[in-house]
């Protein structure tokens, strides 16, 4: 006899979801059971046992961010669906493609406070894109299969099923469609395109400002023909990153809060900001009365709720990038060579502004200076490896100092900034594309939030290399303190961290501590050349701070700090 | 701290055409709160066609056009209408939302602050 949970392998199965991450209980035991059959019923589905469901959440988080695909994550009621909503907001934030699947208690039961009842459908209102609870044996199979359409349709983001145990041990019957309506996608029109080229060619200094919405339509391709076609100057955010190939001439570089100086300049000096797949977050925008203050806006995306959120703009577009960018590529492929030429004194004074604004590495002091060790790393590294972040003054570096050429290659929690990312989603990415190098970049403090994701990569032998860098601190909270907050240093102190590479051996997996400047490149060169799961702890200075940074509430051409290593301004800021 | 000036705080109205759902109602509200707006009154009524007619008297100083554009980005909404001309809230809600008189609209401000 089939019962639903033999439906909901088959579903997934057909979705091509072969590869999932969860953990069971209670709940949610039948489909456990059917994941165990699946592969005698010719429905092979690997599950990759996780550590904790926040770490199944990010696993499936990594996986989508890696490859474009829908991530799945399983889990049971109360608690166990609790600690998924953490993974579920940050691909909400995001816009990442997740399916996750909780067990609830049986119909008869709920509304009960029965054991493990939580009202994960309720908490999952305000956390996913969308969310279904089966109460009806016979929607289950066009619930996953819609779960999967709402998941990666327009922006994309993360749906939640909630399947009662009953739904899931009862015969399955006779299925029906859901009947849900489609939502119209809005074509670009001629006039819309013409209107958008027009702005550009009109503009004395245009530049790009391109969001993660472009990797996730998967346009990127279309984006650098058209940057190459126009020449003109282009930032991104830190989802952008990788949107852009790093060889392009005229890449400024991320802006924001801690973005290269030369391209917060650049935007506040323009006359016109083309936003493409972004959207005016605060930490992009500094004090937004001052942002781009000179610049008509030009603001395309999937997502008509974000234009006109935050920036009144002149020409607002709403229309898939997949479509948008093709069109705007072809309107320019065969731009005349005046026109390209009229923008030269733009370029020349971005170019200027980015010649001012290099990173230096030229660090005076012994101790490792981590911006200068990630730009060794991203230099040696295969330009097909994967880093993901944790989140602090390290996620910042990275972003800094490290070079992409696909955004699916730079995962890192954006819009929630979720400490614990790296690890899990590193799993996950592993798992989506065991032939490229992952690298998770962790910070001491993060790491310990998803430290059990260990566990998973000794079991499934993942090659997953770790980058620790350990300042002994809660490093970017330590940095706020001492500039907005008086130097009073609270609760930000780890100089009790454990033996990170005993602890890394305990699961059997190698490890190397450094603490040296004339350490780092013999250390880089083995951790990218080692087989296999690795940690490299990297001891640095505590003081080391990241810059520049726009202090809240600042416009963005007042931030502190140059970004070169030996003016910091580590004293008497603020 | 909040602000206590209600004078200034916008009224509309909001007027949605969805698909039935039990859930409906709950994440339409969801959305009202999180996009920074209160719900003043609402009603709802059961069309034909496996449609719900739902509508919602908000305040709220955070911008209108950005809530009605989040409302129309969930699945289950098909239409949403947006009134905050006081004559046409006036009419709308004498037609629509009978437990609110049109006197409270005339007034809207300060009757919002008491509502
Ligand atoms: C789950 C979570 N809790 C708290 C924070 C606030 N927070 C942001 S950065 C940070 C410090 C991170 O420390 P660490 O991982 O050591 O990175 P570092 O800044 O030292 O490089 C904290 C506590 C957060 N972003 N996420
Ligand atoms: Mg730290």
């Amino acid at each position: 006899m089939k019962i639903g949970a033999d439906l909901i392998i088959d579903t997934l199965y057909k979705q091509g979801a072969t590869e999932v991450f969860g953990y069971p209980g209670g709940t949610i035991m039948p489909v456990y059971d059917a994941l165990f059959r699946s592969y005698e019923r010719n429905v092979p589905i690997k599950h990759y046992l996780c550590r904790h469901e926040q770490g199944a959440g990010f696993a499936a988080v990594g996986f989508a961010r890696s490859t474009g695909k829908t991530g799945v994550c399983i889990a049971t009621s109360g608690p166990g669906a609790t600690n998924l909503i953490t993974a579920l907001a940050d691909a909400k934030l995001d816009s990442v493609p997740v399916v996750a699947i909780t067990g609830q208690v049986p119909r008869p039961l709920m509304g009960t406070n029965a054991f493990q009842e939580v009202d994960v459908f309720g908490l999952s209102l305000a956390s996913c894109k969308h969310s279904f609870q089966v109460m009806d044996q016979s929607e289950l199979e066009d619930t996953i299969n819609q779960a999967f359409r709402i998941a990666n349709e327009g922006r994309p983001g993360p749906v939640l099923i909630d399947i009662p145990k009953d739904v899931q041990m009862n015969a399955v019957i006779k299925q029906t469609p859901l009947n849900l309506p489609t939502p119209q996608v809005q074509p670009i029109t001629l006039d819309q395109i013409e209107l958008a080229k027009s702005l550009i060619l009109n503009a004395k200094k245009p530049i790009f400002y391109i969001g993660g919405g472009v990797d996730m339509a998967k346009v990127s391709r279309q984006l650098n023909a058209l940057l190459s076609h126009t020449q003109l100057p282009a930032v991104t955010t830190l989802k952008g990153i990788g949107a852009i190939k790093s060889s392009y001439p005229h890449f400024m570089g991320m802006l924001g809060m801690h973005g290269n100086g030369a391209a917060n300049l650049a935007v506040q000096e323009c006359d016109l900001l083309i936003a493409l797949g972004a959207r005016f977050d605060d930490r992009v925008t500094g004090k937004l009365s001052t942002f781009a203050a000179k610049a008509k806006v030009l603001h395309i995306d999937v997502d008509n709720s974000e234009l006109n959120k935050l920036r009144q703009v002149e020409l607002a577009i709403t229309c898939g990038l997949e479509a948008a960018l093709p069109a705007l590529e072809q309107q320019f492929s065969l731009i005349d060579s005046n026109d390209q030429q009229q923008w030269q004194s733009w370029r020349d004074e971005c170019a200027e502004l980015k010649q001012q604004h290099q990173w230096q590495y030229d660090c005076p002091a012994q101790g490792i200076y981590a911006p200068a060790l990630l730009n060794e790393l991203s230099n040696v590294m295969p330009s097909s490896t994967v880093i993901t972040c944790d989140v602090g003054q390290h996620q910042m570096w990275v972003a800094q100092h490290m070079t992409f050429d696909s955004s699916k290659n730079h995962l890192s929690s954006g819009g929630a900034g979720t400490m614990g990312f790296g690890l899990p989603v590193a799993v996950g990415a592993k798992v989506a594309r065991p032939n490229d190098q992952v690298i998770a970049v962790c910070g001491d403090g993060s790491i310990m939030m998803n430290i059990q994701e260990l566990g998973t990569i000794k079991r499934f032998n993942l090659g997953v290399k770790i980058l620790l860098i350990d300042n002994a601190k809660l490093g970017m909270v330590k940095q706020w303190q001492e500039l907005f907050f008086d130097k009073r240093l609270s609760e930000t102190d780890l100089s009790d961290n454990p033996d990170f590479v005993k602890l890394a051996s305990a699961f059997d997996i190698p490890g190397k501590m450094i603490c040296k400047k004339s350490e780092v490149e013999q250390a880089i060169k083995e951790f990218v050349e080692f087989d296999g799961a690795f940690i490299l702890h990297v001891k640095i200075d505590a003081q080391d701070n990241v810059w520049p940074l726009v202090p809240p509430g600042a416009a963005n051409q007042d931030m502190i700090g140059n970004g070169s290593a030996d003016n910091q301004p580590t004293e008497n800021v603020g | 701290m909040s602000n206590n000036n209600h004078n200034e705080t916008p009224i509309a109205h909001l007027s949605l055409i969805c698909t039935s759902n039990s859930i409906l109602l709950e994440r339409l509200l969801q959305t009202i709160r999180y996009r920074g707006f209160q719900v003043l009154n609402m009603n709802s009524n059961d069309l034909e066609n496996g449609e719900t007619e739902v509508n919602f008297l908000v305040k709220g100083q955070a911008k209108l056009t950005t809530l009605k554009k989040s409302l129309e980005t969930i699945i289950d909404v098909q239409q949403c209408y947006l009134t905050d001309e006081k004559e046409k809230l006036a009419k709308l809600l004498e037609m629509g939302l009978s437990s609110i008189n049109s006197s409270f609209i005339n007034n809207a401000p300060q009757q919002a602050a008491n509502y």
